[in-house]
């Protein structure tokens, strides 16, 4: 055991909590070891079955050693194990320990103890960790000790089920005996009753007296000469002494197996909860149901009320209370807030069982990623603090959360910088897109206007009134086209910068309608009403830029003296509005894709007759941003039908 | 009748052009400013009977000219805005404006706009103020009685309705912004009020349809305000 400089750059020291005095020692050695190796210290607690044995004031100390380790800048850590030093072992070859650092008592009860010391047997176990021996004299080591409390009854019960074994077994033997089985039936049943004793009773001591006199009594009654301690058969003193030795090793294995059984339980049942937490939280995608998560789980693992405080840029929103069955205790919300917000600023426990505010009622966990605090959780604790244990699920489920709180956090970002990135794309097809559109009737009007500049005499005035009419409606697609693209700007960014309000569909649909009369003027306008008052909730400009889109859309489409009807009415909550022409139709192969962006100018029948480029796109995403719905489909007998549906609002009318 | 005077207030020379074109082939008299220290100075100097106010002007915001000329005089402004957002009109409207013309505007527009200003003042002059009797076209409201008729028919007019149609009465001609209007029925101007103005609205209309030249008597104005129209323009 040599005192040698780790050489590994990240030394990282582990050392043990106990519920002795002389821990505290310990831990001090080792922080100042982990601080001269500007190393990281973890402090390790090995819960084996001796613990729920332990005595109040042990517990007590146990935890003011761990708040002391946690001071220091520990980490804790807890396991679960009866074999200390194979757990300690263990923990560091998995968790990359560099060094250990144990306390030792001088050897002198030793020599009672047929165990070898605990750094011995640790040294076996990992030879190549660094070990740290502080020394103290005097103080007990971390021992299982007996319950003081332990009751009368338990005794009787012990003895009741020592001497109920006895009878029985004994009187199967006599059965056996006197129906001629051989003396191994025997032995067996007296075993059988030695492994129902060391189940049975609570301690060691009973099987092991039950061993020595299951081997007396099958001298005494089974081997001749009967009921004498003399055995003739010359094999009878080897069969007494494998009995003893069997006897022994039964009792020893029954006890450990029995006790490995509890424990096992514990821990299937904290791992099915940090399991399940798991699960939980790769279905939860919002910061409030991983909150829920948690609040569920913890609930379920604790059966404690519990206070969630989310935090919000950086800053405690409102607590959420989560009151557990049977506690009455009404959470005091300002005495608290003291130990919430130490808790919340400093990335660390504060509250009951802790240094930081003790006199509060609740234990609070910081869920922390790195520097980035995600809230503050509060447990309750009202005079029973969660023993090591629970405290150790509960930090890995507390972790577990604020990972998840961390994860949904980078998801958002990410679909942000996507959206950003897709609306920049976007941006760009639009401005290649539109520049293309743009150019072919400036062109138009430019020669137009060009002809009747220069040579505008000798044309003759029916020529002229044509070149006259071409500039104004190619003026006038332009201006519908830069309509449109102030629309696409303002959704840009998504909705932002939708300036919603509470709209009469019907007036939406006037204006569409108003604004577009002179080119409707040749088309039979029909208006279906519905009789009460549909209200939306809708940025108007754009939704009135979305009736404009499509019945432009029908009067480009459907030759003139065509008929178009609007519709409005109520459907599922739903104001439904329908724009429906008798025109040629939209054959069924362009049905999917007449909503694409720029589909038209990509149409080769585009030129001829300029489509609106991005109107039905546009009618799309302002609908979607609305949070509705717009379909195209087919009108009998023939004709084309849009169709578009926004939730219906109500209005609470002032008086 | 003397020819009356428009100020056209517009600094893009083009559509200056246009404007002064169109006036005077309908015989309008008319004098033009490029920048609103001119718009004031002609404005007070000539005191033309109506504006035609560009609202992007080099020098000064437009709705800073709407204030200065409201500080002292009455004369009806048509506010021409190129900006699409209607949030700019509706400043103008707050501040003062009577009209206003979205670029680009059809010559019909612009005559229409002017002939129902001019219409309005004439009317104005004639009538008394604060005249007990409102008229116009087969709508009729006695303030002094409170109450309406619509083709010497009683209108059956909620108390808030009646006080809606009394204010577009009121301001017949004008563009009414939904503040303005709220702010007269409430004395408060809430999103909801605002909400239950177009249900108010929407039922005072329904009334209105009995005659149906009156339910046209009320325009909306998407995402500004309402206007209640002379019957003759309508």
């Amino acid at each position: 055991m040599s005192l040698q400089k780790p050489e590994t750059p990240n030394a990282r020291i582990l050392v043990c909590l106990s519920s002795s005095t002389s821990n505290a020692k310990v831990i001090h050695a080792a922080s100042k070891i982990a601080a001269a190796f500007q190393g990281t210290l973890i402090a390790l607690f090995v819960e084996t079955p001796a613990y729920a044995l332990m005595s109040g004031d042990d517990r007590k100390r146990l935890r003011s050693n761990m708040n002391l380790a946690e001071k220091l800048g520990a980490k804790l850590e807890t396991v679960t194990g009866d074999d200390v030093p194979y757990q300690i072992a263990e923990f560091a070859r998995v968790s990359d320990v560099t060094g250990v650092v144990i306390g030792q008592t001088n050897t002198f009860g030793g020599l009672l103890r047929r165990k070898k010391s605990l750094t011995d047997r640790l040294v076996a176990y990992a030879p190549d960790l660094d070990y740290f021996i502080i020394p103290y004299y005097g103080t007990k080591v971390y021992v299982a000790r007996k319950p003081a409390e332990r009751s009368r009854k338990r005794l009787l019960a012990d003895c009741a089920v020592f001497l109920a074994s006895m009878v029985v077994s004994t009187a199967i033997g006599f059965l056996f005996s006197h129906l001629g089985f051989t003396d191994a039936n025997i032995i067996m049943v007296y075993l059988l009753g030695l492994l129902a004793v060391s189940i049975l009773t609570t301690h060691r001591a009973y099987s092991m007296v039950w061993a020595v006199i299951s081997v007396l009594l099958f001298d005494l009654l089974f081997t001749t000469p009967r009921f004498t301690f003399y055995a003739y058969g010359t094999g009878y003193p080897v069969t007494f002494l494998i009995m003893l030795v069997a006897a022994f090793t039964i009792s020893t294995l029954a006890i450990k197996l029995k006790q490995n059984a509890g424990q096992s339980a514990k821990a299937a049942q904290r791992m099915s909860v940090v399991l399940e937490t798991d699960r939980q939280l790769t279905k939860a995608r919002s910061s409030e149901e991983i909150l829920s998560v948690l609040a569920d789980q913890l609930t379920k693992l604790l059966n404690r009320s519990l206070i969630i405080y989310p935090a919000e840029n950086g800053t405690l929103g409102d607590p959420v209370f989560y009151p557990a069955a049977g506690d009455t205790v009404p959470y005091r919300t300002n005495e608290e807030k003291q130990a919430v917000e130490w808790s919340f600023s400093h990335h660390k426990r504060a509250g009951a069982t802790t240094d930081v505010f003790p006199e509060s009622d609740y234990l609070y966990y910081c869920m922390r990623v790195q520097d980035h605090a995600y809230g503050v959780v509060g447990i309750a604790v009202h005079d029973s603090p969660p023993d090591a244990s629970e405290q150790s699920v509960l930090a890995s489920v507390v972790g577990e959360c604020s990972l998840a709180l961390e994860n949904a956090r980078n998801a958002r970002e990410k679909e942000e910088t996507m959206v950003l990135a897709e609306n920049e794309r976007l941006r760009a097809n639009l401005l290649r897109a539109v520049s293309h559109d743009l150019r072919t009737p400036l062109t138009s009007i430019m020669g137009n206007a060009d002809s009747l500049i220069t040579c505008g005499d000798t044309l003759d005035p029916k020529t002229r009134n044509q070149l006259y009419s071409d500039i104004y409606e190619d003026a006038q697609w332009l201006n519908g086209m830069v309509e449109n693209l102030l629309s696409a700007s303002r959704m840009n960014g998504g909705k932002l910068n939708l300036n919603m309000t509470t709209e009469l569909m019907d007036d939406m649909i006037s204006e569409a309608v108003t604004h577009l009369s002179r080119q409707l003027k040749n088309y039979t306008v029909v208006r279906n009403r519905s009789e009460e008052l549909l209200f939306v909730k809708a940025d108007a400009r754009l939704l009135v830029q979305v009736v404009i889109n499509l019945l432009d859309n029908a009067a480009k489409y459907a030759p003139e003296g065509s008929t178009i009807w609007i519709d409005t009415a109520e459907r599922d909550g739903n104001v439904v509005v329908r724009i429906a022409d008798d025109g040629p139709g939209i054959p069924d192969d362009q049905k999917d894709r007449i909503f694409d962006l720029f589909y038209s100018s990509g149409n080769p029948t585009g030129d001829s007759r300029r489509g609106l480029g991005i109107g039905l796109a546009l009618c799309q995403s302002i609908i979607r941003a609305h949070g509705g719905t717009i379909s195209v489909s087919d009108h009998e007998p023939h004709g084309a039908v849009f169709e578009f549906a926004l939730p219906r609002d109500e209005v609470n009318l002032d008086e | 009748m003397n020819k009356p005077l428009i100020l056209i207030v517009e600094d893009d020379p083009p559509i200056r052009n246009l404007i002064s074109v169109t006036l005077d082939a309908h015989e309008y008299r008319y004098i033009v400013a490029a920048n609103a220290g001119n718009a004031i100075l002609e404005a007070t100097s000539h005191n033309p009977d109506i504006m035609l106010l560009d609202l992007g002007l080099p020098d000064m915001d437009g709705v800073e000219v709407i204030r200065k000329i409201r500080s002292w005089s009455n004369m009806p402004i048509i506010v021409i805005s190129a900006r699409s957002d209607d949030s700019d009109k509706i400043e103008a409207l707050d501040a003062g404006a009577d009209d206003y013309l979205t670029k680009p505007f059809s010559v019909d527009e612009l005559l229409a706009r002017l002939r129902a200003t001019l219409r309005r003042l004439n009317q104005a002059k004639s009538e008394t103020p604060d005249s007990p009797v409102f008229i116009n076209g087969s709508l009729k409201i006695d303030y002094a009685a409170g109450c309406a008729w619509l083709s010497e028919e009683e209108l059956h007019l909620t108390p808030i309705e009646y006080k809606l149609l009394c204010v577009l009465a009121r301001n017949c001609g004008k563009v009414l912004t939904h503040k303005y209007i709220t702010q007269q029925l409430w004395g408060a101007s809430w999103e909801n009020n605002v909400a239950s103005l177009r249900v108010f609205m929407a039922t005072l209309r329904k009334k209105l349809e009995a005659a149906p030249e009156a339910s046209m008597l009320i325009q909306t104005h998407v995402g500004i305000g309402y206007r209640m129209v002379k019957a003759a323009d309508s």
